[in-house]
Parts: C-alpha cells; sequence; structure tokens
C-alpha cells in the first residue's frame, strides 16, 4: 500500500507485554495511563520456533500423540441433490480430509528432492519460521486516502480512511541463501495432506461405525471412493498477509456496474503467496553433438577383369546378381558363369565405395529440483475400496511413490484485491446462496491508476501515474526494506517449473528450451539419460564388361561397357583363398539419419506460466443450495 | 500451574514465622530464582457432555447456533452508509433497512481439549535490541484434543420482519417448514428418510475430530515502532 500516499495512523495497542517490559529485573508494577500512552505498540508479533503441526487420529497411539495422519476434517453433505443431480444418479459427495501436517522437508533448502521425498506427509520441525526481525505480525493500521467507489466522473478523487487488521506472515527475503540454517527453514516447509471422498448414497441413513451400504450406491461394494495425497515438499509462505476491514461506499447498483453490496460492508484484501524459489535458472543441462555427417569413399577398383584370362581351375569371382547392367558388348551376355574362368570371352571389373554416416549423441540432466507438489491417488496399503479411518479405524495408507502428476517449482502468488478493490461476501437474490465478489475496479482514475500496470515504465513520476505491479517470486512492488520484498504488487504471477525473467519489466515467462522442466507425470528421473544414433553405413558394388573380339585367331577387346549397380543383397566374391576381403555386397541405401534429439524424459510436459493476472472483477455464486 | 503452585508454597514457608503474608520488594524478588512459568491445561466443552456427545434437545436445536451478521447485509439490497444514513441500493435515502440476512451455523458443538501449555518469559533479541516475551511451549505427545468439533449444516436465513421491527422473528431463531420431495422440511429439519433425515435445514456441515499435535515454541511480543517491521 506504499504507492498510495498515505501516512500511517499509529495506533497504539497497549500491550499487557508492556508491563513485563517495565518490570523484567523488578517485580510487576502497575502501569500509570500516561506511561502507556507513551507505549507504541504497533501489534502483536509471533514468532514460532522448532514449530510442526500434525493432524492424529483422536486416540493415544504412537506415545499419546495419536495414529498418525488420521485426524480428520469432514464436510458433511448436508442437504437434498439438486433435482438434475439426482435424476443423473448422483449422490451425495462426502469428503473426509485426513492428516493435515505442515513441517520442514527432510531434505534440507535448496537439495534435490526425490520421488520418496515427495511421499512422506511429515519430516522434522521447521526451526525458525520468520526471525525476531521478521516475525508473524497480527496488527491493525489505518490507511487514509483510500479511494471509495464513487465515480460520479473518472477523474472524482472522493476517499475515505480505512482501518484494518492484517495477519501477516514473516516478509520473503531477497536473498535466502545467505540467510542462517534456521532461518532458511522458513523457505523449507512440507505440507501435506491427505482425503477419502465417497459417493454417499441419500436413502441410506449415516453410520460412523460401520461401511455398511451407506457407499452403495450405483451397486454392493462398488468402488465409491476418491482417495487422494497432497504433498508439497520445499516451499515457504513468506510475504503472505491478508487484511480484514470494513469498505468504504459510494457505489450504487446499476451505475456503471457496480453494486450497493461493495458499501460498508466486510471487505478482505490480501497475498497468497506460495513459492518454492526463484526458477528462472532452474533448467535441465542438455548436450547434442553436431548434426550427422555422411562422407563416401571414393570408388576402389576391387576387381580389375585383368586375371580371367589364363586362370583356370578355382573360379576367381561370382557375381551372384547376374550381369543385369552390364554392357552387351560380344561375348558378354548374361550369363555371368560363363565369365568366370579364363576361357570367358568376356572381361567384368567390379568397384565398390563405402558410405559411412557419422554418430550423433544427446544427453539430459536432472536438474536440483528442490520443491516438487504432487497429487497421487494410488494407495499401496489399506486397500480396502470403501474403508477410511473414519469409519473403519486402522492407519493412514502409503502411497505409491512413483504415481501421480508432479508439479516442480511451483511460484503462487496471488493478489486478492485490495483495500479499495474488496473481496466482499454477499447473499444471492434468492435468498439462500452464497456470493464471493471481488469488487468491479470502477471508471475511477484513482483506483485504476493504482491497478494498471505500465510495463514499459514502472516509475509512476514518468509513466503516466500507473503503479500496479506484478508479485512474482522476484519482487512483490516495492520492497518493504533493503532486506526483504514487498507485499503491496497488484497483478498476479503463478509459474511452474522453468522461467525466464527480465527484471527490467518485472515479466516471468516459460523458459521453452529443451532443459525445461516442469508438470510432469510420475517423477522426473534423476542423473543423466543418454541418447545416441548408431553410426551407420552401406556399401556400392557396381560392375561392368568389356567382351573380346577374334579376327582370325586374334583376340581384341571392346571398350568397357558403363557402370551399374549391383541389385541390392547380391555379392561378388572372389577366390576365397586367394583374396580378402573376397565378397562385397550391394546394400541398400539409407537415408542421412536426423540429429539425435535430447532425450528428455517421456514424462516431462515442461513448464507453464501465468503471469501479470489482474482481476478486473470476479463473482462466484453457488448454486442449488 | 505446578512450578506456580511450587512456588507460591516456597514463599508460604519462607513467612512461616510471621503471623501473615507480606509483599516483598524487589530486592527481594530478584533474588528468587524460580522461572515463573506455568503450565496450562484447558478443556472446552461447547453443547457436549462429558463424552463429547451432543446434548442439545431434538425440539430446541435452534438454540445450538452461532449466527454471523455481515454488515449491511439486507434482504432488499439496502445499506447504511459510513454517516449512519439509510440508503437503498440504487443510494436513493429511505428510512428503514430491510431484512437482515445472517450466516448460521447449526448444530454448533465440539470439545476442545488442551492438555499441556506451557508459559514462560524469555528474552529475545534484534539488532540491539533485547525484548521480553512470552513463550508458549507445545508437548507433541500431549496433543490438543479436538473431538466433533464443528457444526452440523450452515445456511443462510433471514429476518422475518425488517429493520428487525415488532414481532420479528431472527433468521438465527429460524425454524420454518417447506420444501418438497427429498428436500421437505418441518420445524427446521428434513423430513425425507435417509442420510437428511432429522438434520437441520442447510448444507455442508463441518465436523473436526483428531489430535492436533503441535510441537515447538510460540514467542510472543509486542512489535512497537523500534521493530523493523512496525
Amino acid at each position: 500500500m506504499n504507492q498510495i500516499q498515505s501516512q500511517w495512523k499509529r495506533r497504539a495497542l497497549a500491550l499487557a507485554i508492556s508491563a513485563i517490559i517495565a518490570g523484567r529485573a523488578f517485580a510487576l508494577q502497575p502501569i500509570s495511563d500516561e506511561e502507556l500512552s507513551e507505549s507504541v505498540g504497533e501489534g502483536i508479533a509471533f514468532l514460532p520456533e522448532n514449530a510442526s503441526v500434525r493432524m492424529n487420529g483422536a486416540d493415544t497411539a504412537n506415545g499419546g500423540a495419536g495414529t498418525f495422519d488420521t485426524g480428520y476434517i469432514r464436510y458433511i453433505p448436508v442437504g437434498p441433490l439438486t433435482t438434475e443431480a439426482a435424476s443423473a444418479g448422483a449422490g451425495k459427495g462426502d469428503i473426509f480430509l485426513y492428516g493435515l501436517a505442515i513441517s520442514q522437508s527432510t531434505k534440507n533448502h535448496g537439495v534435490s528432492r526425490t520421488v520418496a521425498d515427495a511421499n512422506t506427509r511429515f519430516d522434522r520441525t521447521i526451526n525458525s519460521w520468520g526471525s525476531a526481525e521478521n516475525p508473524w505480525l497480527l496488527k491493525v493500521e489505518t490507511e487514509a486516502n483510500v479511494p471509495d467507489f464513487a465515480a460520479a466522473t473518472p477523474t472524482a478523487t472522493s476517499n475515505g480512511s480505512v482501518s484494518y487488521l492484517a495477519l501477516e506472515a514473516p516478509l520473503y527475503h531477497k536473498n535466502i541463501g545467505a540467510l542462517s540454517a534456521s532461518e532458511k527453514s522458513a523457505y523449507n516447509l512440507k505440507m501435506a495432506y491427505w482425503a477419502d471422498a465417497f459417493v454417499r448414497d441419500p436413502s441410506v441413513v449415516e453410520n460412523m461405525t460401520a461401511t455398511g451400504s451407506q457407499f452403495d450406491l450405483g451397486g454392493a461394494g462398488r468402488a465409491n471412493r476418491l482417495r487422494l495425497q497432497a504433498i508439497w515438499d520445499g516451499f515457504s509462505i513468506n510475504g503472505t498477509n491478508l487484511n480484514i476491514f470494513q469498505t468504504l461506499g459510494g457505489a450504487s447498483t446499476g451505475v456503471q456496474g457496480m453494486s450497493s453490496l461493495y458499501n460498508n460492508t466486510l471487505g478482505i484484501s490480501g497475498a497468497l503467496r506460495f513459492n518454492s524459489g526463484d526458477a528462472s535458472g532452474l533448467r535441465a543441462a542438455t548436450t547434442q553433438s553436431a548434426p550427422s555427417t555422411r562422407t563416401t569413399s571414393a570408388w576402389v577398383t576391387t576387381w580389375d577383369g585383368s586375371r580371367h584370362q589364363n586362370v583356370t581351375g578355382p573360379q576367381n569371382y561370382t557375381d551372384t546378381s547376374g550381369s543385369a547392367g552390364g554392357a552387351t558388348s560380344a561375348g558378354c551376355n548374361a550369363n555371368t558363369g560363363a565369365h568366370r574362368d579364363g576361357n570367358s570371352s568376356c572381361r567384368m571389373q567390379f568397384q565398390t565405395r563405402l558410405t559411412t554416416d557419422s554418430a550423433t549423441s544427446a544427453t539430459w540432466t536432472a536438474p536440483t529440483m528442490a520443491s516438487v507438489f504432487r497429487f497421487s491417488t494410488r494407495e499401496t496399503t489399506n486397500t480396502n475400496v470403501l474403508s477410511t479411518p473414519a469409519i473403519n479405524g486402522g492407519s493412514a495408507p502409503v502411497f505409491d511413490q512413483s504415481e501421480g502428476i508432479f508439479l516442480y517449482n511451483l511460484n503462487v502468488n496471488v493478489v486478492l484485491g485490495q483495500l479499495y478493490q474488496p473481496l466482499v461476501v454477499a447473499i444471492a437474490p434468492d435468498g439462500q446462496n452464497i456470493v464471493m465478489e471481488l469488487a468491479r475496479i470502477p471508471n475511477k482514475q484513482s483506483i485504476y491508476k493504482q491497478l494498471y500496470t505500465n510495463y514499459a515504465n514502472s516509475n509512476p513520476a514518468t509513466n503516466g501515474g500507473y503503479y500496479g505491479s506484478t508479485c512474482n517470486v522476484n519482487k512483490c512492488g516495492s520492497d518493504e526494506t533493503a532486506t526483504y520484498q514487498g507485499t503491496n504488487a497488484t497483478h498476479s504471477s503463478i509459474t511452474i517449473g522453468s522461467t525466464e525473467y527480465t527484471a527490467a519489466t518485472n515479466v516471468t515467462t516459460a523458459h521453452k528450451g529443451a532443459g525445461s522442466i516442469g508438470v510432469s507425470f510420475g517423477g522426473l528421473p534423476t542423473g543423466t539419460q543418454t541418447a545416441t544414433t548408431a553410426a551407420q553405413s552401406y556399401r556400392d558394388v557396381q560392375q561392368r564388361t568389356r567382351g573380346t573380339s577374334s579376327s582370325w585367331g586374334s583376340y581384341s577387346f571392346d571398350g568397357w561397357g558403363g557402370w551399374s549397380s549391383l541389385a541390392i543383397g547380391s555379392s561378388a566374391r572372389y577366390n576365397l583363398a586367394t583374396y580378402s576381403p573376397n565378397t562385397w555386397t550391394q546394400q541398400a541405401a539409407l537415408s542421412v539419419p536426423a540429429p539425435t534429439t535430447i532425450p528428455t524424459p517421456s514424462n516431462n510436459l515442461g513448464s507453464a506460466v501465468i503471469d501479470g493476472l489482474l482481476i478486473q472483477h470476479m463473482k462466484f455464486t453457488t448454486k442449488g443450495l | 500451574m505446578k512450578k506456580l503452585t511450587l512456588l507460591a508454597t516456597l514463599l508460604v514457608c519462607g513467612t512461616a514465622s510471621h503471623a501473615a503474608l507480606e509483599p516483598m520488594d524487589n530486592q527481594a524478588l530478584q533474588t528468587v530464582m524460580g522461572q515463573g512459568g506455568a503450565d496450562i491445561s484447558l478443556e472446552l466443552r461447547l453443547n457436549h457432555d462429558a463424552s463429547s456427545n451432543f446434548v442439545c434437545a431434538n425440539g430446541e436445536l435452534e438454540y445450538c447456533r452461532i449466527a454471523l451478521s455481515i454488515n449491511n447485509r439486507y434482504a432488499d439490497g439496502s445499506y447504511k452508509d459510513a454517516l449512519g444514513v439509510v440508503r437503498n441500493s440504487a443510494g436513493g435515502i429511505i428510512s428503514n433497512v430491510g431484512r437482515k440476512q445472517w450466516l448460521v451455523f447449526k448444530g454448533v458443538q465440539g470439545t476442545l481439549n488442551i492438555q499441556e501449555l506451557k508459559i514462560d518469559g524469555v528474552d529475545l533479541s534484534y539488532a540491539s535490541t533485547i525484548k521480553p516475551a512470552i513463550q508458549l511451549s507445545f508437548n507433541p505427545l500431549k496433543p490438543i484434543q479436538f473431538r466433533n468439533f464443528g457444526y452440523q449444516s450452515l445456511s443462510i436465513e433471514t429476518d422475518t420482519v425488517a429493520n428487525e421491527g415488532v414481532g420479528n422473528l431472527p433468521g438465527y431463531l429460524a425454524k420454518g417448514s417447506g420444501g418438497v420431495g427429498s428436500g421437505a422440511y418441518v420445524d427446521g429439519k428434513y423430513t425425507a428418510t435417509g442420510f437428511d433425515n432429522g438434520r437441520e435445514v442447510g448444507f455442508t456441515g463441518l465436523n473436526i475430530h483428531g489430535n492436533l499435535s503441535v510441537a515447538g515454541t510460540l514467542k510472543v511480543f509486542s512489535c512497537d515502532a523500534g521493530h523493523p517491521r512496525c
């Protein structure tokens, strides 16, 4: 809220603690009104240390702590189904949310997670959730000059003061790496829960001691249960805040789309920040050798045809292909068998050459994956499809660590309203349903210039007076101090996996390169994946012939015919005892191999980013209550 | 409370030769080395008996509710502005607000048992400041017990008379009849057989049941102008 040139009215909250301050070394003494008025308690600060929370079963197992992870929060499905739902054969949704737990990851901050890490629901305590300088806060403040909803003209400047109760998590540190190991624990949280959701038969009375037939909608023993586990290993909620206040007035229903329901009622605003850490360096390392190259040797004459004469006995060569393609000069007919020995009147030459493609290779090496958010549904224990600890007792299930959807390095920064654009709760015109509405932005400069962003120039003094900016893991409005990020941005940003961040414009986009990671089904493999294209080669073999002519007892050579390739698969063979190599086979020509692609794991769906999201107006209305 | 009791006992012993307890001066108090901590246990029962069973009589369930009325939520859209002037939804001045609307939590109940909570005073330091803080300590083996804590159904109810006038039945006591088929209700309770039968009219209830095992300490201190965040 620094954007509005407000002067904070410091409200003194006289705390009983003041008495302790005064009397630390002395006996407790009453504090006079005069002294009390001098105390400037702004709020109450909280610092949890070595903390963890875990919802266990309502019993005395595990030394009194209760059966792990079987305490529950149940959403009781009261009320009739809608006509449409009932006629479609739907049942009631009966949801048990089990084992809500907040702890610290077993891995240290910044260390890569394994699929096993993303399958444990509770690890160790959080050393220091914040610090003495940067604690949790519950405080009341007043902000002056907050624009109200009245917008007779766009230049209207009517405004008022808003006092608000704020709950603030510790601020987000700008250099987490420099923090002590203890303080890093606040950026290394683990949150987990698991849930059973049943399809309940509305015609059967509830029974919380035995399964019976209450979940048998559609047939006895049907698997009418969804079992789900959610675990986020390695994140922080620093920078989150929530404000509760009474809204200002000035809105009239039907005027510029506004609603009088915004006026002078309970308003909520806040920033919800769940960050795994900057992902602009999150890249799988990839290598790829140069594209495949093809080399073809010069033709080598392997049989020059000169030895057919005066050589008798074992054949010197064989062309298993026949002489197809050879010259049809006199004496060289198609019968190659006739050319085998010295009495042939035909001479035959062979030449061959080798074409070689070089091999290529590529690698994909997993980066340090220091945070993963995972949903999974396949349990490996307690697999009875209709039982749940709330009804049947027993322990919490273990889930299959290899299954589920994994979101690596998830950063969620959602700006939910402002003091001048509150979230209000209302009741639908039917008097039965609930409406949650984030107020529409009025056509009022003093409001929309607070919200809209000039990406090209972030300085309101020179950009036309626009204060809007995006809250992301790197920045969230004006920095609170040199050490901590701010909390007063107006636009939201949600990123999964590898990103690219441009500090000058505060814009985050998804990294689109081969090293991008983010969403995957099943955990990404660790280590290096390698792929190669095998080296390949093939051989051409050609032949040509020439005949001889005789005239009056003397021979003379005809000219050589043209070279022609042997048929694929046929060979020219030579005297096995004399020549080595002695076989040349015509091979099919191969196409030039494509370069080897980066062996990205097949379950890696890459990164995703939603950035610069401003909620202009949002309204949820429940139906059918 | 054991430590406090022990301290009190010691103080009594120390003054045994005197006829009555006398106040100690600062000097004397400074010689006492007691830590001054306290162990607290707290059990809260809301519409529950000792066995965590719901105790509200079936015919008087309307008295086991908690209702919230958000400021300026009236059935006709009227509201009071910051100056207390009553206006209709279009902004015109009228004389009375409409019928008040309530968010009613029905069948509110629960047992909450904080088995052990230690309270101590400790020093906390930041920069060059040393600050006293209250330290709350939790024992994970003595969890906070939630037993059937929550509400059975939630509904929106409306007053019967505008401006909470004469003869108004407040929304939080609503116990009407109506509905048809599986949604039929009489005396504020569903009548169709099955899961909803006998439950108060509304939608999703909430029930928390388990042991909230909390570990660690919570330091609570004032955040004054000398603190970087305040």
